[in-house]
């Protein structure tokens, strides 16, 4: 069979796949709380590797093949540290203490959580705008990624993979909302995990083995195989942190804590999102050996789809494909419903009194999805840098923003709204203070010192540190309300 | 292993230790719940 068709006939299978979810789902939509985060009634298995697809994106399964194209193994890392911090911690800490207080609170989306968790109405104006500002910037690095994987493995131009892939994602996102991106995800997340596993398999085929493609990597550069090697520490540390830590302040990933249905499938997805995080380890890995294949590449994201495209048979290279559209578009729908809910039901609705029902707020929740949507496929077409680069400096401002609040808000009875503010605002300016700074060094030579580490760094420990002296020095306390353990 | 430093090596041993971790966390606790739910029963 003609290879292109090939791919044509199983991407569109999938597609119809998706948007068929997206209708049957829309039928199950009946009220906001069902379209922003599934009625909170969604199961262990369903929720955690929705996480995993939503976690792992073609973000990391391209944009992190790049990185191990161009570091090496030390990037093995930063997939250890996910599993660690970005799985398994993550849903230790945070998943049964968000689903309780958010359920008590009856908050959907993250600024409603620090508006009535803080009783404070400047925290929903002030994370929405962050929210749906940043995210956008995070859609164009999926997109990227998407767009790159069409134009290697389809010879389709750049541009129209990002509009196609785009687009598709648009139409299920609108119509099915919350639970067609977990449905979609759930399944995006099997199709991902087997075309990785596929793509590990054959890579270790081609470079006969690990012993002998490490062998080849050290043969290049023996500091593609070390730790930190030619990442350096200041480089690795904050990357490690930015896509493991930052999970903990991203309300795309937050959201599966809202709407999972019991303690109980806290704890068992807590065991399926780390055991599903491990699949992280696979970019990475043949990223770093596809640089003994493939030296000299310019674009580094590239390094995936070029060992897809040349050593997998066809009817795998098909299944990968979808593998990456599948696990790009998951991001993305989750990305967009979060966007939607920001601008919508916090901003115009809450903040704004705009005078709008249930059903106009699902309406107009799915328009602003198409024009957010939109809005990315329009940046994405010309973008401003690597997939990871783009995702860092996105997840660095929203987590910069939002993580300690989020943290405190669960545990600490001793914040103060003045503390609140001063962390949210503190953490947004020093993130984007740092980067801005970074890029004015970089462009009179390379940075030195401790420039080097990412702004996320410094912008979670002015946020952390303004929270906690802020609130022990003044009085205006707002306890965590007591929640009902069930 | 596989010519892998030591350093790097590291990576795999911490993601199978957290593996484990969680699985024990996970099956005592739910353990202790299903133990206090019976208690509570009688």
């Amino acid at each position: 069979m003609n290879q292109s068709l090939l791919y044509i006939i199983v991407m569109v299978i999938y597609f119809a796949v998706l948007v068929v979810v997206g209708f049957v789902t829309q039928r199950s939509t009946k009220s906001t709380a069902d379209y922003h985060i599934g009625g909170r009634r969604i199961g262990a298995m369903v929720s955690a590797l929705s996480f995993v697809a939503a976690y792992f994106s073609s973000v990391v399964i391209i944009g992190g093949g790049g990185y191990g194209y161009k570091y090496g193994l030390s990037t093995l890392w930063i997939a250890a540290i996910n599993v660690l911090i970005g799985c398994f911690l993550a849903w230790l800490v945070l998943g049964k203490r968000t689903r309780e207080l958010t359920k008590k609170l009856k908050a959907v989306t993250m600024p409603d959580f620090f508006a009535k968790r803080y009783h404070l109405p400047f925290a929903r104006i002030f994370v929405s705008i962050v929210i749906s500002l940043f995210l956008i910037i995070y859609n164009v690095s999926i997109l990227k990624g998407l767009g790159d994987t069409f134009n290697v493995l389809l010879g389709i131009d750049y541009k129209w993979g990002v509009v196609i892939s785009g687009l598709i994602v648009l139409v299920y996102v609108s119509y099915g909302g919350y639970l067609a991106v977990v449905w979609t995800g759930f399944i995006q997340a099997l199709i991902m995990g087997v075309s990785l596993i596929l793509l590990l398999i054959n890579t270790l085929r081609v470079t006969g083995g690990l012993t002998a493609g490490v062998a080849a990597l050290k043969a290049i550069d023996t500091g593609l195989v070390e730790t930190p090697g030619l990442w350096g520490f200041p480089g690795m540390i904050s990357y490690v942190l930015v896509v493991s830590l930052g999970v903990w302040g991203m309300p795309q990933m937050l959201a599966r804590f809202y709407s999972i249905k019991d303690n109980k499938a806290v704890r068992n997805g807590a065991l399926i999102a780390t055991i599903g995080g491990c699949i992280a380890f696979i970019p990475y890995l043949v990223g770093a050996l596809a640089r003994t294949k493939f030296p000299g590449l310019e674009n580094a994201d590239l390094a995936i789809p070029m060992m897809v495209n040349t050593y997998l048979p066809t009817i795998v290279i098909a299944i990968f494909f979808v593998g990456v559209i599948a696990a790009g578009m998951s991001t993305f729908s989750s990305v967009l419903i979060i966007s939607a809910g920001a601008l919508i039901r916090d901003l115009l609705k809450t903040s704004f009194s705009f005078k709008i029902n249930d059903k106009q707020e699902i309406q107009w929740s799915m328009f602003s999805n198409f024009i957010i949507g939109l809005i990315s496929i329009l940046l994405a077409l010309k973008p401003p840098g690597l997939v990871l680069q783009l995702t860092a400096f996105s997840w660095a401002v929203i987590a910069s923003t939002c993580l300690a609040p989020f943290l405190f808000g669960l545990y600490w009875n001793g914040t103060t709204k003045t503390g609140v503010i001063f962390s949210m605002v503190g953490g947004f300016l020093v993130s984007i203070g740092w980067m801005i700074l970074q890029q004015i060094l970089k462009s009179h030579g390379p940075i030195q010192g401790i420039y080097q580490y990412h702004g996320f760094i410094p912008g979670v420990i002015a946020s952390l540190l303004l929270m906690i002296i802020v609130s022990l020095i003044t009085k205006d306390k707002v306890p965590v309300p007591k929640s009902d353990h069930k | 292993m596989w010519g892998i430093p030591l350093l790097t090596f590291l990576s795999f041993i911490a993601a199978i230790i957290t593996v484990l971790v969680a699985s024990i966390w996970a099956f005592i606790s739910n353990r202790n719940e299903e133990t206090g739910h019976q208690e509570g029963e009688e």
